[in-house]
C-alpha cells in the first residue's frame, strides 16, 4: 500500500528532513509514527499526499509513483487517501453536515449519493444528532469525528492521520482511536502520527519511531518483534 | 454541470460579496463609475453622430454642366452619378428652375430678373450630397471625370471638420474604454485576491479532499461575474435615469442650439438593449479575467 525505498528529502533551504528511509505498509495494517518535534513525521505524510515530492528515492502509494503523477492527476490521487489533522479544518460556516457532504461535493458526486454516504459516516462516528451544528460548537473531540467522517466519506483505501490527538483530552483520544481501530478493521489502511506513547502502548499496533529523519525503530513498542533497522 | 454545482457556485459568490461587503462595496462603486463613463462617451458618440449625419446631409456639391450638354447628354451625366457608390442623394435643377428659384428668394424684386428669362446665363445643375464626406476628394474626382460636367462647387472645410470629428470621437470613445477597462480588470483582481487570500485554508483543504483546480477556482470567478454583473445593472439604471433627465432638459430647453439638439439627441430607449449588452459582456469578461489572474499564484500544490 505505502513504499518509500531510500527515500531524501530536502527543503528549499537545504534542510535534510528525512535521510533514507526505507517502510512498508501492507493494505490493512495499523501503523502509529512516533518522534519527536521536527524529527520529520509530517514530511513523511506530506510525501505520501504528494504535497512534497522526494528529493531522492521513490515513494509509491496504492502502486502509484508519487514522482510520476501529473498536476492533473493529483487531485484524482487524493480521493484515495483520507486525511485527518490536529487542529481539524473543518470549515467555520458549513454545518456538520455541509462539512462531511463538501468532501463528496468536490468529487462531483451526485446529490443521491450525498444523502445516503453523509449520515451513514455521521452516524459511524456518532454524530448524527450533530449534523445540523455549526463546527465552533462542538468539542474538540466531536469536531476532530467530523473531520475523520469527512476523511472516510469517500470510503479511501489509506487513511492519513497527523496527531489527531494532540488537541484532544486523554479519554476523548482513546475513543478516536477506538474509532480508527474500527475503521482498520473493516480494511482500511491506517497511518497515524502521535505523540502520545501511553496510546501506542496501549493499542499496541506496529509503531514506526523516527529520529532526525531516519527510522530507528519499527515494530510493536514493548511487544516481542521489534525489526530493528540498519 | 449539475444543477446542484451551479447553485453552489451562486451560494458561494454571493456569501463571498457579502462576507467581504465593504472590499466587495468598493469594487462596485469603481465598477460601476468606469461603466457609467463609458456608456456615457457612448452615449455622447451616439448623439454626435446623429449631429454629424445632420451636418452631412446640409453638406451638398454643386454640379454645374457644360452649356453644350443637352438631352442625352443629361441623362448620360444622371446615370454616371447615380452609379457613385458614395452618393446619397442626386437632384436636377434645370437653368430655368433655378432662375425660378431665384426669382422667388429675391420676391418682388423678383420681376427684376424678367429680363433674364430670355437670355438666361444660368446652367443646368445637380445638387449632391454625399454619403461619406471623409471620401470627398476621391468621389469629387470622379464627378470631374464625367462628360458633361463643367465645374463643382462644394466646402471642403465642413467637410473636413465633419471628418476630423468624427475621427476624434471614435478616438477619444476607444481610449476611454480601453483605459476604464485596464482600471476596472485592476481592481477586480485585487478584490478577487483578497477574497482567496482570506480563504486560502479552505483553498487548503480543498486540495486535501482531492478537488480539481477549476473546482477550486469557479466560486472565485464566479464572484467576479456577479461583481460584474450588479456593477453593470446598478450603471444602466443609474446611466437611464441620468440621461433621461437630460433629454428632458433639453426638450425644455431654449438656449442657442437647442432646435437643432431637440431634433437629433438620440432617445435613450434606442440604444437601451445594446448599452446593457456591452455592459453586461464587459461586467462579465472583466470578472472573469479578474479573477482569474491572481487565483492561480494560491494554487500551486
Ligand atoms: N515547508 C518546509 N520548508 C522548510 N523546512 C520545513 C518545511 N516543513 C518542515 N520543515 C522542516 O523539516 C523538519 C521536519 O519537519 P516535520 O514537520 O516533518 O516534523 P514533525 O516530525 O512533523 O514535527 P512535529 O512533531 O513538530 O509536527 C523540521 O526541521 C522542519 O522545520
Ligand atoms: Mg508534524
Amino acid at each position: 500500500m505505502v513504499h518509500f525505498e531510500h527515500v531524501k528529502k530536502n527543503y528549499a533551504d537545504g534542510l535534510c528532513a528525512l535521510e533514507d528511509v526505507n517502510l512498508h505498509v501492507d493494505k490493512g495494517e495499523f501503523v502509529f509514527i512516533v518522534g519527536a518535534s521536527g524529527a520529520g513525521k509530517s514530511t513523511l505524510l506530506k510525501l505520501i499526499l504528494r504535497e512534497e515530492l522526494p528529493t531522492a528515492g521513490t515513494v509509491r502509494v496504492n502502486n502509484v509513483d508519487v514522482a510520476r503523477l501529473r498536476r492533473r492527476e493529483i487531485p484524482f490521487f487524493r480521493r484515495s487517501i483520507g486525511v485527518v489533522f490536529q487542529d481539524f479544518r473543518l470549515i467555520p460556516h458549513m454545518t456538520v453536515y455541509e462539512n462531511v457532504a463538501f468532501a463528496l461535493r468536490v468529487t462531483n458526486a451526485p446529490v443521491r449519493e450525498i444523502r445516503k454516504r453523509v449520515p451513514f459516516f455521521l452516524n459511524l462516528v456518532g454524530l448524527a444528532d450533530k449534523a445540523r451544528q455549526m463546527p465552533e460548537h462542538l468539542s474538540g473531540g466531536e469536531q476532530q469525528r467530523v473531520s475523520l467522517a469527512r476523511a472516510l466519506v469517500n470510503t479511501p483505501s489509506l487513511l492519513i492521520a497527523d496527531e489527531p490527538t494532540g488537541n484532544i483530552d486523554p479519554a476523548m483520544s482513546c475513543d478516536i482511536v477506538d474509532l480508527l481501530g474500527e475503521i482498520n478493521r473493516c480494511g482500511t489502511t491506517v497511518l497515524m502520527v502521535t505523540h502520545q506513547i501511553p496510546l501506542v502502548q496501549r493499542f499496541g499496533h506496529r509503531t514506526v519511531a523516527i529520529s532526525q529523519g531516519r527510522v530507528v525503530h519499527d515494530g510493536r513498542i514493548g511487544g516481542g518483534s521489534a525489526r530493528k533497522q540498519s | 454541470m449539475r444543477a446542484s454545482s451551479l447553485s453552489y457556485l451562486l451560494r458561494e459568490g454571493m456569501r463571498s460579496i457579502f462576507k467581504n461587503r465593504m472590499i466587495s462595496l468598493a469594487a462596485i462603486g469603481v465598477l460601476v463609475a468606469c461603466l457609467l463613463l463609458v456608456g456615457a462617451s457612448h452615449l455622447l458618440t451616439q448623439n454626435v453622430n446623429s449631429l454629424v449625419g445632420y451636418l452631412e446631409s446640409q453638406n451638398e456639391v454643386m454640379v454645374f454642366l457644360d452649356d453644350a450638354a443637352k438631352g442625352e447628354d443629361l441623362t448620360y451625366v444622371d446615370t454616371k452619378l447615380r452609379a457613385l457608390d458614395n452618393i446619397a442623394s442626386v437632384t436636377f435643377i434645370s437653368r430655368e428652375e433655378g432662375l425660378k428659384t431665384w426669382m422667388e428668394q429675391l420676391g418682388d424684386d423678383g420681376t427684376l430678373l424678367e429680363w433674364l428669362v430670355e437670355d438666361n446665363p444660368l446652367q443646368n445643375s445637380y445638387r449632391v450630397v454625399l454619403r461619406d464626406l471623409s471620401r470627398m476628394e476621391e468621389t469629387l474626382s470622379q464627378i470631374r471625370n464625367i462628360a458633361g460636367v463643367e465645374t463643382i462647387s462644394a466646402s471642403r472645410e465642413m467637410a473636413q471638420a465633419v471628418t476630423s470629428l468624427k475621427d476624434g470621437i471614435a478616438r477619444a470613445g476607444f481610449a476611454v474604454v480601453v483605459i476604464l477597462a485596464g482600471v476596472s480588470l485592476v481592481i477586480v483582481a485585487n478584490t478577487i485576491r483578497l477574497t482567496v487570500y482570506s480563504r486560502r485554508k479552505e483553498i487548503g483543504i480543498m486540495k486535501y479532499v482531492g478537488a480539481t483546480d477549476t473546482f477550486i477556482r469557479l466560486p472565485f470567478i464566479a464572484e467576479g461575474i456577479l461583481l460584474g454583473v450588479i456593477s453593470a445593472t446598478i450603471a444602466f439604471l443609474l446611466l437611464w435615469a441620468g440621461y433621461t433627465g437630460f433629454v428632458r432638459w433639453v426638450q425644455e430647453g431654449s438656449f442657442a442650439w437647442a432646435g437643432i439638439l431637440q431634433s437629433h439627441i438620440v432617445p435613450f430607449s434606442s440604444v437601451a438593449s445594446r448599452l446593457y449588452l456591452y455592459f453586461l459582456a464587459g461586467g462579465v469578461g472583466i470578472g472573469t479575467l479578474g479573477s482569474m489572474i491572481f487565483t492561480g499564484k494560491y494554487l500551486k500544490v
